[in-house]
């Protein structure tokens, strides 16, 4: 089982990364100025006894070594920690989040994914075309645009000027759908914030998928697949495609990371209750132990994804081997 | 019974009796008069049904009014649970759980009649048990805001049930204020009394309340839904079928929600989209109303940190030289109030009009800056100062821009120093970093809650939001001290009247304007923006298109 083994092997090897990323994420958070406490506070004032209290409360008053190593000691038991503003444990604060960002994240991850690619090598079987300038030209626009401006164009068109969708949230409150109404309206409310955030990496994977075309467009093994009188539609789906790929994959693995937690001006621009906007939040809230556990789970998931990456070159390119 | 010992009595007694009595009933009836000018009687004929969304920027950190008490939070709970009274624009207590109440002619005991009819929502009875156990265990131990005027309770005795007396160590004249549902919430003791408040399961899901509302769900990062109290001890209350707070925390998104209906009200400071104002006013089908807790929004001096600024004439040319109407008609929006003292008149009966002023007036300024020995230097540079404000203030972002430019004109060179919010308390408030800070700071209903936290020298703590200029004038303590212990309004507002003097007079601060409040809502609503926090009384707010009630079947108080 080489394949397991080296599964194995790499998830041993970002333990030690893991445990520099919460050390490395410790003290960067706590270097930020700043107080949690007084965050906390809010306008009026508290008495000064009111804020010791609190700061023992959160442990804060310990110097900052002892809450790093209570912070591990804490995580290696499973527990992520309390947050100071929600008063809760950390992994309920983040786990409620997590389904409407996988909501918004998929189907944009997928479709920007799928269309990139295909829109790429359109745009590079025939370069400078029209169709590979409209497509240029166009993802270099939805490269270029900010998101959440982006954002509040479509809301402008599409939920004030025309009215055809909801300008925001993730499903419409106040009122118990079931079935089809349910899918619909949530499927209504998804429309702009993909868009929104979808358009970017859409963009990124056709230029990344057209360049990576042209590049290999000249390769002997092209050539030769043509000499060999294959036909055009072979020589682009079985020899240019699979190695053009390569690099868009891994684009794609460094995006499942953004798309997971860099949607925050999406989700804001669009009040979609996610992790994004959960990160924001709690860094403006000072709330470490939430910051932290965000921290921890992107860094877990970007490992998860790369060693993802890693098997899917092993199943594209015949050339990849995995020895121990 | 007034008859009846009227017989016994000779005829001139009776006379003045009668008199008397006749003076009592036209007491009375002007009291009721002065109530219907107040929020209380629900406007109109209410109709019963309807859903209200309102617009909110973000989640509540918890739903438990006893260990917070930002607005944030008592946008939500003020609607779930209730105090033992509640407040009118001028700050007049009105019942709520409690049905009268008594203070002692030294001022020193509270005692509370509490309604017999009051059930939690899980329909346990409320009891004084439960006023102990909150100011006790919960909104006097954890409330940031109420804590001081908390700390100053001697003892709480419940005779029996429905009876609460509080005693006071000290007379501390806006002990009422904080007994409101925002700043001394009850909470019942079956739910509390057992284990760690901070993580009571129920403090975020299914909270127990006694208010018109129950709680429904929290969908976190989209919506807390709240559904009618068929059992609200106030019959016929509340109107509304459901209340539904949408967390939407974009304000320009809050705005779009707004105008496309997919909200129909954004109360509190904290929500409204002012930069959007413009647009909101034109809509058709919608009320736009101020009102709200006033405020003070000035130019704050650092008078221990910076020499020049310990200086008065200083102090004083920088006043003459800011053009206040300009700054509020275009730094504000003209979502405000040019004002002259350091209590607002938002506060009416504390508002001294005749303080020191210091009219716009740019030759004076630069006379004055002559004077005090800061003539110009090269490029008509007197001397630089950095002007500090909270990042994202839409209080602050653009009137800072036009006293820079106003300041240059009497050769003062202005540094802006952009901060986001939790940076600014510990650089400006705890550090004291800075030169002049410009921002809005909430006064609330009583200079005793939001303006002696600014200037009384035993406020020199180093917390957010307390005196931060390092004013000190033992004078202006006396005054503080004596407004809290005057048992008579007379004494206490003549003091305040008195330390507004004085405190122009010395300048700490430069009054620049008392924001308003703006709310808004659609009209197929009434009832609201009645009261200062209109967003504690969802009670009093009904639906045009509901069923119609009769008059006997709600309270309409």
């Amino acid at each position: 089982m080489p394949i397991l083994t080296f599964v194995l092997r790499r998830l041993l090897h970002a333990l030690p990364l893991l445990v520099c990323v919460i050390v490395f994420n410790f003290f960067l958070i706590h270097l930020a100025p700043g107080d949690p406490i007084q965050a906390l506070v809010g306008e009026f004032p508290a008495p000064a006894a009111y804020l010791v209290e609190m700061r023992k409360l959160f442990g804060l008053d310990q110097p900052l070594y002892i809450q790093m190593l209570l912070y591990i000691r804490n995580i290696l038991s499973g527990d992520l920690g309390f947050s100071f503003y929600y008063r809760q444990p950390v992994l309920n604060v983040i786990m409620d989040r997590v389904p409407a960002t996988l909501q918004l994240m998929l189907p944009a991850l997928v479709f920007s994914s799928a269309v990139g690619i295909l829109l790429g090598i359109l745009s590079a079987r025939r370069p400078y075309s029209f169709a590979d300038n409209a497509i240029s030209t166009l993802s270099l626009f939805g490269y270029c645009v900010p998101a959440f401006w982006f954002g509040q164009m479509l809301m402008a068109a599409f939920a004030i000027e025309l009215g055809w969708l909801p300008s925001q949230g993730i499903s419409t409150v106040g009122v118990d759908l079931s079935g089809s109404a349910l899918v619909l309206d949530r499927a209504a409310h998804l429309v702009l914030p993909f868009t929104a955030l979808a358009i970017r990496h859409l963009a990124v994977n056709a230029r990344m998928m057209r360049s990576s075309m042209l590049e290999v467009a000249y390769e002997d093994f092209v050539t030769v697949a043509r000499a060999k009188g294959l036909h055009e539609k072979d020589v682009i789906t079985r020899h240019m495609v699979p190695n053009a790929l390569m690099p868009v994959v891994t684009i794609i693995g460094v995006d499942v990371g953004f798309l997971f937690t860099g949607s925050v001006l999406v989700e804001t621009v669009f009040g979609w209750p996610g992790i994004g906007r959960l990160m924001y939040e709690s860094i403006v809230k000072r709330d470490y132990p939430v910051l932290m556990g965000n921290f921890l789970m992107t860094t877990a998931l970007v490992v998860a994804v790369n060693l993802l990456v890693d098997l899917i070159y092993l199943w594209l390119d015949p050339r990849v081997k995995y020895q121990k | 019974m007034q008859i009846l010992i009227a017989r016994k009595l000779p005829e001139r007694r009776r006379c003045s009796l009668l008199a008397g009595f006749f003076a009592l009933a036209l007491a009375l009836l002007l009291a009721l008069a002065h109530g219907d000018a107040w929020a209380g009687p629900v406007e109109g004929s209410p109709r019963r049904g309807g859903t209200l969304i309102l617009g909110m920027p973000a989640d509540p950190s918890t739903l438990n009014c006893g260990i917070e008490s930002s607005q944030i939070v008592a946008m939500v709970t003020s609607n779930i649970y209730n105090g033992l009274l509640h407040l009118d624009e001028g700050s007049n207590p009105h019942p709520d759980l409690a049905q009268s109440w008594d203070i002692s002619p030294d001022g020193l005991v509270y005692t509370f009649q509490l309604r017999d009819n009051v059930k939690w929502h899980d329909g346990q009875p409320l009891t004084s048990a439960d006023v102990k156990f909150s100011f006790e265990n919960l909104v006097g131990k954890y409330n940031a805001r109420g804590r001081e005027a908390y700390r100053n309770i001697k003892a709480i005795e419940t005779p029996n049930a429905t009876t609460v007396k509080i005693s006071l160590k000290k007379v501390y004249s806006p002990f009422l204020e904080i007994l409101t549902a925002h700043d001394g919430c009850i909470m019942p003791k079956h739910i509390y009394e057992i284990g760690d408040v901070f993580k009571n399961p129920r403090n975020n899901d299914q909270p127990i309340g006694s208010g018109p509302f129950k709680f429904k769900e929290w969908q976190k990062g989209s919506h807390i839904t709240l559904v009618r109290n068929e059992n609200y001890f106030k019959k016929g209350r509340p109107f509304l079928d459901s209340v539904i707070y949408r967390i939407i925390p974009n304000a320009a998104t809050r705005a779009i929600a707004f105008e496309t209906g997919e909200i129909n009200a954004i109360f509190a400071s904290n929500s409204f989209p002012y930069q959007h104002v413009d647009r909101l006013k034109k809509l058709k089908n919608a009320v736009i109303k101020d009102i709200g807790s006033p405020s003070l929004i000035g130019v704050n001096f650092n008078l221990k940190g910076n020499p020049i600024l310990a200086k008065k004439e200083v102090r004083v040319a920088i006043a003459h030289a800011i053009d206040k109407k300009f700054v509020v008609e275009k730094g504000l929006r003209a979502v405000g109030k040019v004002i002259d003292s350091v209590i607002p008149p938002g506060i009416p009966w504390a508002y001294n009009a005749d303080v020191p002023k210091y009219p716009f007036d740019l030759k004076k300024a630069n006379a004055l800056l002559d004077e005090a020995g800061h003539a110009r230097g090269a490029g008509g540079t007197r001397f630089a100062l950095k002007l500090s404000f909270e990042a994202g203030n839409d209080n602050a972002e653009r009137p800072v821009q036009i006293l820079r430019e106003q300041l240059k004109a009497a050769g003062i060179d202005i540094k802006l120093e952009r901060l986001e919010r939790s940076v600014m308390l510990e650089k400006i408030f705890q550090k004291y970093d800075f030169d002049l800070w410009f921002g809005p700071l909430t006064t609330r209903g009583h200079p005793a809650l939001g303006t002696a936290r600014l200037y009384a020298t035993s406020s020199i703590t180093g917390q957010p939001f307390t005196n931060f200029t390092r004013y000190s004038n033992p004078k202006v303590d006396q005054l503080f001290e004596q407004a809290v212990a005057a048992t008579k309004k007379a004494d206490m507002v003549k003091a305040y009247y008195e330390v507004q003097e004085v405190l122009m007079r010395d300048l700490p601060t430069i009054p620049v304007a008392d924001r308003l409040q703006l709310n808004i809502i659609k009209d197929q609503f009434r009832g609201a923006l009645t009261s200062t926090e209109t967003y504690e009384r969802m009670d009093e707010i009904w639906w045009v298109k509901g069923t119609a009630l009769k008059d006997g079947d709600f309270e309409r108080e």
